[in-house]
């Protein structure tokens, strides 16, 4: 059987790239895939490589980009999914629970004057690591870019703006002083997510090490 | 009603002898056509039931090969549901370096091969009744 040569791999792997498919393990999939079918082609068909990449490519390109399209869906609601089972666990309604108390004990023994502006710090403490740790991996150890990783700023996004406006929301009541049990649901609610949000993170950075083991060692 | 093979895929001794006829399931012509979407997962789960990893391309063959060319799944219709069903949990992935290039290879979780009989399970109940349906004299046999 024709197999191809790393300069070949190297050529297809680039097109898809410059077609807009950035992930690498869906690229790397997208590659193998093209690869077989072009030695397939150039087995039954003969002709060269450029030749037969461009006849493929001229029926195929639309289905390889719009199965770039459904991979992307599919890491979104894979996040959203891990995020809504890890919600329903009896453990982070414990969380939520003594999050809340621990909270609730120490807004009664402190002056709250100032707690305003602290909590409007509260949502920069969500995508602020998030960032650093991103644009390190990517610059500093040159790792690939992996789609459930990548999308995971879809999440903190998502986390941001949701903390953003309960905070500004508990902030009325920390002006008026009238009701610190809310204060103390929106520290809960954040502190809550936040720590979920951590641990899916750490599980899907530590699953594309056991799976992709060969692309980032 | 045009014949196809595609139904090689499942186990024979688990269907009706009324399903047999000349060594070929019946099924109709699925190629091309939406009534095969619905079995795709059905059919991704058995053939990895049978091989210990399979790879996207490899999928694609094997059902050409199986259906001798009567049914062909394309990549835009594989990998949108191997993707899915990774994120379900019904399989694992494995990547290795082979022929210069890195493959990604799918193999069943143990929830995988549970969904895998029920889904099997699901198809054949579908198949007899529309064996009954559309062929009420070969379903009495």
């Amino acid at each position: 059987m024709l197999k191809l040569d790393k300069e070949n791999i190297q050529f297809i792997d680039n097109y898809l790239e410059n077609s807009d498919i950035f992930y690498a393990d869906i690229r790397m999939e997208m590659t193998d895939h093209v690869a077989s079918e072009i030695e397939q082609l150039m087995e039954t068909e003969g002709g060269d490589f450029y030749e037969t990449f461009k006849f493929y490519m001229v029926s195929n390109k639309s289905i390889v980009l719009e199965n770039n399209k459904q991979f992307i869906k599919c890491a979104d609601t894979s996040i959203l999914k891990r995020l809504w089972i890890d919600l329903s666990k009896l453990t982070t309604l414990v969380i939520f629970s003594l999050i809340f108390f621990i909270s609730y004990k120490w807004l009664s023994t402190i002056e709250v004057e100032g707690l305003r502006d602290y909590m409007a710090l509260f949502p920069m403490v969500s995508i602020v690591p998030f960032c650093i740790v991103y644009v390190i991996a990517l610059n500093i150890f040159k790792l690939p870019r992996f789609s459930g990783i990548e999308r995971l700023a879809f999440l903190y996004m998502i986390g941001f703006q949701l903390f953003h406006f309960m905070c500004a929301f508990s902030g009325l009541y920390i002006k008026s002083k009238s009701n610190f049990y809310i204060v103390a649901i929106v520290i809960a609610v954040i502190g809550t997510l936040s720590l979920l949000i951590i641990k899916i993170t750490l599980n899907i950075i530590r699953q594309y090490r056991k799976d992709y083991k060969c692309m980032t060692s | 009603m045009k014949l196809a093979h595609f139904v090689i895929f499942l186990d024979e001794n688990l269907l009706p002898n009324s399903f047999m006829h000349k060594n070929i399931m019946y099924i109709w012509s699925m190629a091309n056509s939406k009534l095969y979407k619905g079995s795709l997962v059905t059919i991704i789960l058995k053939l990895l039931n049978e091989s210990d990893k399979m790879y996207g391309y490899e999928i694609t063959q094997k059902v050409k090969e199986l259906t001798k060319g009567e049914l062909k799944i394309t990549e835009g219709a594989l990998y949108p549901a191997l993707h899915k069903l990774e994120a379900e949990g019904l399989l694992e992935v494995e990547v290795k370096k082979v022929d210069n290039r890195l493959r990604k290879y799918y193999k069943l979780t143990e929830k995988g091969s549970k969904e895998t009989v029920s889904k099997l399970h699901e198809l054949q109940e579908y198949i007899k009744t529309m064996q009954v349906l559309v062929n009420p004299k070969l379903s009495l046999e």
